[in-house]
């Protein structure tokens, strides 16, 4: 069916309350940001945020040095990786296939949000999009001074990025991959990553 | 099972006492779905600003309901211009052939599917099937009641009506598991390695949409898997079905509704993957994206004043897990795709009132519904009023109508009900004894009838006021 016959066929006659839009939403909280918040949340959806006591570099060689891989890190998170040993790099977006045996996945995200645990990947951050779901486990970088409390701000946030940047996909990802639909049981791991590890880095 | 040939759902209450047999059932998943309302309750108490999100939410719906095809037209020209081939189908075969037709173009067969309840309301499924087209829900639940041949039992939970037994069954026939196998992780484990394979070898992808931006012309896909992630990131081909009532106007809005979605489904902060997708994939020179838009009786939804706000609805399920008469006969019972009291109202719409007359009365009106609504759908003022649209198109048993008729007559006259009343406490004894042989009104089936009081309001309060004079 063609356009202008299908939109005819929501033409009302009777034309109701012609409602108003609310206008943006301004969240109560005014709560600031802290990454214990996000760290608290994080842990109960799954997922768990990477203490850098020794500072992030250390923290992140040792997961890798953990990590029975194989390590494969996009190219957002190359020049991050600096004197971190042990990453092969990702490769052609252009083939997402050749991701299928990736232990390890290092990502790179544009901002966290304390309120729900989630990082948001952009195509910008992340053109190898495919890897963030086939990667058996993932750990996602996030700059430091990125981390938004409410999700109203992070929200609003990533619209200015698309408004930027024009991205073909966002992801806002809030601990690693799960189901409950066996009989409401918790189990990490459905189909992506069966665990994840946000690291915040020092820009 | 193909249910888009369905034209009159078999009656719930027949449908209903089958589940009701098996007690120990009954119990089991009335206190599954309890244990989920819980959940949503814990961290909706959470969230301070609840009420007020609800509120923004159901203004942000209304706006566009109010003004479809002005949004319609918007999302559609931005669609386009992110890079999205988009069509438009104005039922359900429409959209069974041009899917049909976008997957033979392609030469596709092998297909990935992630949840949708708008191709199961359409029968999309099936239609494929019996073109050779092989295609695989590859959520968890909706894999489980596709290898057991069953329609989802509930919006979010496809497989809440089947224990781990059941599942364990499934998986044994069907993927290999050992006999007696229950254990959840391990029947997880095994469904993941097979459905892994599947999106490998996949050669398109079909998904939902949550939301649908006007302003981006991007679709949003919630899910905890990543299915519908892998879905679209692999194959490359992806066909996104949506019904029109699925957009909303900028991707900030669409902040709003994250918020309460995940909160109201299942009691999480957001789904594990909140994908916003804008066409095909740039970075993948061979990845084609379309994007087909579904009417299917909404429109008349959509004129319909009264009834209108029942298209806001976000699929959330909050109306299922809370409702008492959804809890203790199950989602098969309504035989319609969407169950629960949003089913029961959008059905009348969407199949007809002929077809549909049960379900406005599949509900106790105790307005739960309406409470846990994030889009503050009116649910059981819009059930009384399919009721009493269902009574002016004589679509109400002839019983119930001469009961009604009887009761009305009977106390607009003040001397013949107090005489009925007289009359009715005296024979009382017998309507009990009758009713435990052999109950003829099916709510007497599994309670006892309370014994007929003393006397009459009328005599106790006069009663009363005597007492309190002398005191």
């Amino acid at each position: 069916m063609d356009e202008a016959a299908f939109i005819a066929r929501f033409q009302q006659t009777e034309r109701g309350e012609q409602a108003a839009h609310p206008g943006p939403y301004v969240p109560r909280q005014t709560k600031a940001a802290d990454w214990r918040d996000f760290a608290a949340v994080l842990n109960t959806v799954g997922g768990s945020l990477l203490s850098g006591d020794n500072g992030w570099r250390t923290a992140v060689q040792g997961v890798i040095d953990f990590d029975a891989g194989p390590v494969i890190a996009v190219a957002a998170a190359q020049p991050l990786l600096a004197g971190v040993t042990g990453w092969g790099p990702a490769g052609d977006p252009a083939l997402p296939l050749s991701w299928e045996t990736v232990g390890l996945g290092i990502l790179v995200a544009e901002l966290a949000c304390a309120e729900n645990a989630a990082v948001l990947l952009s195509s910008r951050s992340l053109p190898e999009r495919g890897l963030a779901f086939l990667a058996q486990r993932l750990l996602v970088l996030v700059p430091r001074d990125r981390l938004v409390a409410d999700f109203i701000t992070a929200q609003n946030q990533a619209a200015a990025l698309l408004q930027a940047h024009s991205d073909h996909h966002l992801t806002w990802m809030s601990g690693p991959s799960k189901t409950a639909d066996i009989e409401q049981c918790l189990v990490i791991g459905a189909h992506g990553a069966r665990s994840l590890i946000v690291a915040a880095y020092d820009p | 099972m193909s249910r888009h040939a369905a034209t009159e759902a078999p009656a719930f209450h027949r449908q209903a006492e089958k589940f009701l047999i098996d007690h120990a059932r009954v119990t089991w998943h009335d206190q599954a779905l309890w244990h989920v309302r819980k959940r949503r309750d814990a961290v909706k108490d959470a969230t301070p600003d609840w009420e007020d999100l609800r509120e923004h939410a159901s203004r942000i719906k209304a706006h566009v309901l109010d003004h479809l095809p002005e949004f319609i037209a918007t999302f559609a020209a931005n669609a386009r211009a992110a890079g999205w081939s988009v069509h438009f189908a104005a039922t359900d075969s429409e959209l069974r052939e041009m899917v049909h037709g976008l997957l033979t173009a392609a030469g596709a067969t092998r297909v990935v599917k992630s949840k949708s309840m708008l191709t199961e309301e359409c029968g999309l499924n099936p239609y494929l099937h019996e073109r050779g087209i092989d295609v695989v829900d590859t959520d968890l639940g909706e894999r489980i009641v596709q290898l057991r041949h069953e329609p989802p039992s509930h919006l979010v939970l496809p497989a809440i009506h089947l224990t781990r037994a059941d599942i364990g069954a499934t998986f044994h026939q069907h993927l290999g598991t050992p006999v007696g196998e229950i254990d959840p992780p391990r029947l997880v484990a095994a469904a993941r390695a097979d459905l892994r394979r599947r999106f490998l070898a996949a050669q398109a992808g079909i998904t939902g949409v949550n939301f649908a931006i006007a302003n981006t012309g991007g679709i949003v896909i919630c899910t905890n898997e990543g299915n519908a992630d892998l879905g679209t990131a692999l194959p490359p081909l992806h066909i996104a079905c949506m019904g029109v009532e699925k957009i909303i106007p900028t991707l900030e809005d669409a902040g709003v509704f994250l918020r309460l979605l995940a909160r109201s489904a299942t009691g999480q902060p957001i789904t594990s993957f909140t994908t916003h997708l804008r066409g095909p994939d740039p970075n993948r020179p061979e990845h084609r994206g379309h994007l087909v838009i579904v009417d299917n009786g909404r429109h008349r939804l959509a004129a319909d004043l009264e009834h209108r706000r029942s298209l806001s609805c976000i699929r959330c399920g909050a109306c299922l897990n809370t409702c008492p008469v959804y809890r203790r006969s199950s989602g098969h019972a309504y035989g319609t795709v969407v169950p629960g009291p949003i089913g029961a109202v959008l059905a009348p719409a969407m199949i007809g009132t002929a077809a549909a007359r049960e379900l406005p009365f599949a509900s106790t009106l105790c307005g739960s519904c309406t409470n846990v609504c994030p889009v503050k759908i009116d649910l059981h003022e819009q059930l009384l009023s399919w009721r009493r649209r269902l009574a002016s198109e004589h679509l109400v048993p002839w019983s119930k109508r001469f009961a009604m008729r009887v009761g009305a007559w009977v106390m607009s006259h003040p001397r013949l009900f107090a005489a009925a009343g007289w009359l009715a406490r005296r024979s009382w004894w017998l309507v009990r004894w009758r009713s435990r042989i052999n109950p003829a009104w099916p709510w007497l089936k599994h309670r006892d009838l309370p014994p007929a009081p003393a006397c009459s309001f009328r005599a106790a309060w006069a009663k009363r006021q005597q007492g309190k004079d002398r005191g």
